[in-house]
């Protein structure tokens, strides 16, 4: 039997089969338009989903050790607002900017303190605080979108370094830093078995409170980061910002073979999840299909993740008879199920 | 229940189960007489639940066959088998938690029914009434509309038993049904088992306490590696001999009880002094360097919640807890770890990290020491899982996934995480419950090692006579509290003729009881 962790055991699986789907379903479109693997076209795609990725990034610390974090789609409107609303005040962008971050993972410290201290279900919490923060951005902007300074607009889409526009630079960038961290740092190593197990991972010794307060505040840092981004690229913050993200940033996870229950899961599962969803989208439009039929192709990708995970799991009881009565079949074979 | 006495009224022919090349159970044929109690014994894994799962429909056979009252028959799925009556109870009985005793016995009247059919509340309560009377249970369990939370351990297998008689069942596997009982609790079940029998049902019955076992089997049957090694009449087959057969070999002679020289006791490593949680009512506890000192009592007792509250996991509501003669505070087991205190806990189901191998649930305690600035080395951690594996034995390498291993070996990975943090004292709870014999005593072994090697051990379990031989100190907790304190072969023997049964505080022979 080979060597190798879980973890990287996991890193094998999931994100071959997302590699492979891509290639798959971007030669697909290919066939019906050439022009989707243009460069321009490559990099929009990828600028399309530099928002959800960043952020479900964020929303993967949490998934995997358990939790759920709605709030942060509303958060990413709230932090591009603030930071605007200070920048127009004549705060330094810079300051701007932080305050902004740290507004993000402010919320994610009451989510997380929430969470701790009462025991209430992270998705009831998050439900809540989903709002609480719409409501906030509405306040501070009064419905209205708040223009940003042209100087934010070097951290936009406009800056591009050797050729890749600057957000998705930082997106890639972060997806690695967030691997990196998952699978070679005692953090990422706690997230897992918070998530796995959380009283089992008390008893050993690990800092339960702690790491998850970490990972709320990763969230919604992120969300942060996602939101000036956002607002950077647009040239304006609006209050409507991330509505419709919710459900792709959880997506992205999932797609990304996390465990919705947590303990288990990819930092590059969820790059490539949110490439995969980006790209559904991107092709439709490439193909000039209805975007009604977007929608729904959507969902379904989401659902057929859903059903992927289950099986690669041996969860589903007819898929399992059907592969006993296959490796019954050549004896020979080295299809072992414990 | 009118079969003549010679057919059997379940019999296998043959019956085997094979997972791809792994032969799960292989050829078992296997008479079950009606109103007989069979044995049905094996170590984990030797096909014990592979051959209940096929027996009752829960899997299906790759080659074999089933017969009931000689007729052949073929049980695909649980509900078929329900219906030729065989019934399964296990271990810890599925019942609907929010519903009452009545309803869980009659939860089958549900099934065949349209969902708008209206339920007679009070027909089916006067019909669980009646049925459990007819069981002799009546006095055993409280009012049938009693919600089955509310029920012990003990009770739920007893109602869990009436549910499946509810059914008309002619045989009724108990998977493990005295593990988590007492002695006393024990012997109910076993008088019900005989009223059973006396009606012609065939019970057979899976447990690792054989001596509890043997007291009611008419038949034996053992199983090693999915093989059925042998059949026999319990009087002809003394529990040695079958645990014989269930290990294969010899190797169980080198079990703890024939004790190597005991290690010198060292100095106080640990001191608790009058310390109370929500379940622990003021308990004075000392461990030496190499000593191990049993907790014994009933579940619910209190002792996993005084381990609980040694190592930081429950918090202290007063009293104090000396490590080396310091006066030290816990707020989490993180800072107990720090200070070298662990603890393993009961339910290795709930303590193992499922999704992951061998190595991410062995250093799980010890990232901190295996890091530097926070990055963890994959080299580090396989070497130090390596090392572990080695020393217990374990069945499987460091990359196997906990969850493919045995209930055993999950066990000893459990006790590694602790033990790879270098602790001065380890706390296990329960560290062989559903065990099978030989990891049990492997298990045992190991303890009695460390002990020698200078570690304080706290040994949590219901079983006093596993103690027998390796505890230095048993120490009796009933109802928070320390009821008795006994050390030495004979006073230890004595404590596990009388746990379980209920003596008043002023019987007991008082050592070192506290307030």
């Amino acid at each position: 039997m080979k060597r190798r962790s879980a973890v990287t055991g996991v890193f094998r699986r999931v994100e071959v089969a997302l590699v492979l789907v891509i290639v798959v379903i971007g030669a697909l479109v290919t066939i019906g338009a050439p022009d989707f693997l243009s460069t321009a076209n490559l990099i929009n795609l990828l600028l399309g989903v530099v928002t959800v990725g960043i952020v479900a990034l964020g929303q993967g610390f949490v998934i995997m050790s358990g939790e759920l974090d709605l709030s942060v789609a509303a958060t990413i409107a709230l932090t591009g607002a603030s930071a605007a609303a200070l920048m127009k005040e004549g705060v330094p962008i810079w300051f701007s900017v932080v305050v902004g971050l740290v507004i993000g993972s402010m919320i994610g410290l009451v989510n997380a303190a929430i969470v701790i201290y009462t025991g209430v279900n992270s998705f009831i919490v998050t439900l809540g605080t989903l709002s609480v923060v719409q409501g906030l951005t509405l306040m501070v902007t009064g419905g209205l979108p708040v223009a940003v300074p042209d100087s934010l607009t070097v951290i936009g889409s406009n800056t591009l370094i050797v050729g890749v526009p600057l957000p998705v630079l930082l997106f890639v960038i972060l997806a690695i830093v967030a691997q990196l961290i998952l699978v070679f740092t005692v953090f990422g190593r706690r997230v897992l078995a918070v998530g796995d197990n959380a009283e089992a991972a008390r008893l050993a010794g690990i800092p339960l409170s702690a790491t998850k307060f970490a990972v709320f505040a990763i969230a919604g840092g992120l969300s942060g980061v996602a939101g000036i981004v956002l607002a950077a690229s647009l040239g304006t913050a609006q209050s409507s910002a991330g509505t419709d993200d919710l459900l792709p940033i959880i997506a992205a996870v999932v797609i990304g073979g996390a465990s919705l229950t947590g303990g288990r899961g990819s930092m590059i599962g969820v790059f490539l999840g949110a490439v995969l969803l980006g790209m559904v989208q991107n092709a439709y439009i490439i193909l000039q299909l209805s975007s009604w039929l977007q929608l729904a192709t959507f969902g379904a990708v989401v659902v057929v993740a859903g059903i992927f995970d289950q099986v690669r799991q041996g969860r589903i009881d007819w898929v399992n008879r059907i592969r006993g009565r296959w490796a019954i079949r050549r004896p020979q074979g080295e299809a072992q199920r414990p | 229940m009118s079969s003549s006495s010679d057919t059997p009224v379940l019999r296998t022919i043959g019956l085997s189960k094979s997972y791809g090349p792994i032969a799960a159970l292989s050829d078992v044929s296997l008479d079950i007489a009606p109103g007989s109690v069979l044995a049905l014994l094996g170590e984990n894994g030797a096909g014990k639940s592979t051959f209940i799962s096929l027996v009752s429909g829960a899997t299906n056979p790759t080659a074999g066959q089933i017969e009931i009252d000689g007729e052949r028959v073929s049980v695909h799925s649980p509900l078929e088998a329900t219906r030729l009556g065989i019934q399964v109870v296990h271990q810890e009985p599925k019942l609907a938690n929010e519903a009452s005793i009545a309803e869980n016995i009659y939860l089958s009247r549900y099934a065949g029914r349209s969902g708008f059919a209206l339920v007679d509340r009070r027909a089916m309560i006067a019909d669980a009434t009646a049925h459990l009377a007819r069981l002799g249970l009546a006095s055993e369990l409280p009012s049938v509309v009693t919600p089955a939370f509310q029920l012990t351990a003990a009770q739920r297998q007893l109602v869990a038993i009436a549910k499946a008689m509810a059914t008309e069942a002619r045989v009724l596997f108990l998977d493990e049904p005295n593990s988590s009982l007492t002695p006393r609790e024990t012997r109910k079940l076993w008088d019900l088992v005989r009223i059973l029998c006396a009606s012609g049902v065939a019970v057979v019955v899976v447990s690792h306490r054989l001596s509890e076992l043997y007291e009611i089997v008419d038949q034996v049957a053992v199983l090693r590696d999915g093989v059925l090694v042998a059949t026999g009449r319990a009087d002809e087959m003394p529990i040695d001999r079958a645990v014989f057969l269930m290990a294969g070999r010899a190797k169980v002679e080198a079990a703890p009880r024939l004790a190597g020289e005991s290690a010198p006791i060292g100095e106080e490593v640990l001191r608790a002094e009058n310390i109370w949680t929500e379940k622990v009512h003021g308990v004075d506890l000392t461990v030496r360097a190499g000593e191990i000192v049993g907790l014994v009592g009933l579940v619910g007792s209190g002792r996993t919640e005084i381990g609980r509250a040694i190592c930081g996991a429950d918090p202290l509501l007063a009293g104090q807890i000396y490590l080396h003669g310091r006066p030290v505070r816990f707020g989490s087991p993180k800072q107990a770890l720090a200070h070298g205190v662990v603890m393993t806990s009961e339910e290795r189901r709930r303590s193992v990290f499922e999704s992951h191998d061998v190595t991410f649930n062995m250093v799980a305690s010890s990232l901190s020491r295996l890091a530097s600035r926070g990055f963890l080395s994959g080299k580090r951690e396989r070497s130090l899982a390596a090392t572990w594996v080695n020393r217990l034995a374990l069945r499987g390498t460091t990359a196997t996934p906990i969850v493919a291993l045995s209930g055993g070996n999950q066990q000893k990975a459990l006790i590694a995480r602790s033990l790879a943090t270098n602790p001065s004292v380890i706390i296990l709870d329960e560290p062989t419950h559903g065990i099978d014999v030989r990891t049990k005593s492997e298990i045992a072994a190991l303890v009695k090692q460390l002990a020698a090697e200078g570690l304080g051990v706290i040994f949590i379990s219901s079983e006093v006579e596993e103690l027998v031989g390796i505890a230095s100190r048993v120490v009796v907790i009933r109802g928070g509290r320390v009821a008795q304190v006994a050390s030495g072969a004979d006073g230890i023997g004595l404590i596990a003729a009388a746990l379980g049964e209920i003596i008043p505080p002023t019987d007991i022979r008082h050592e070192g009881v506290v307030r």
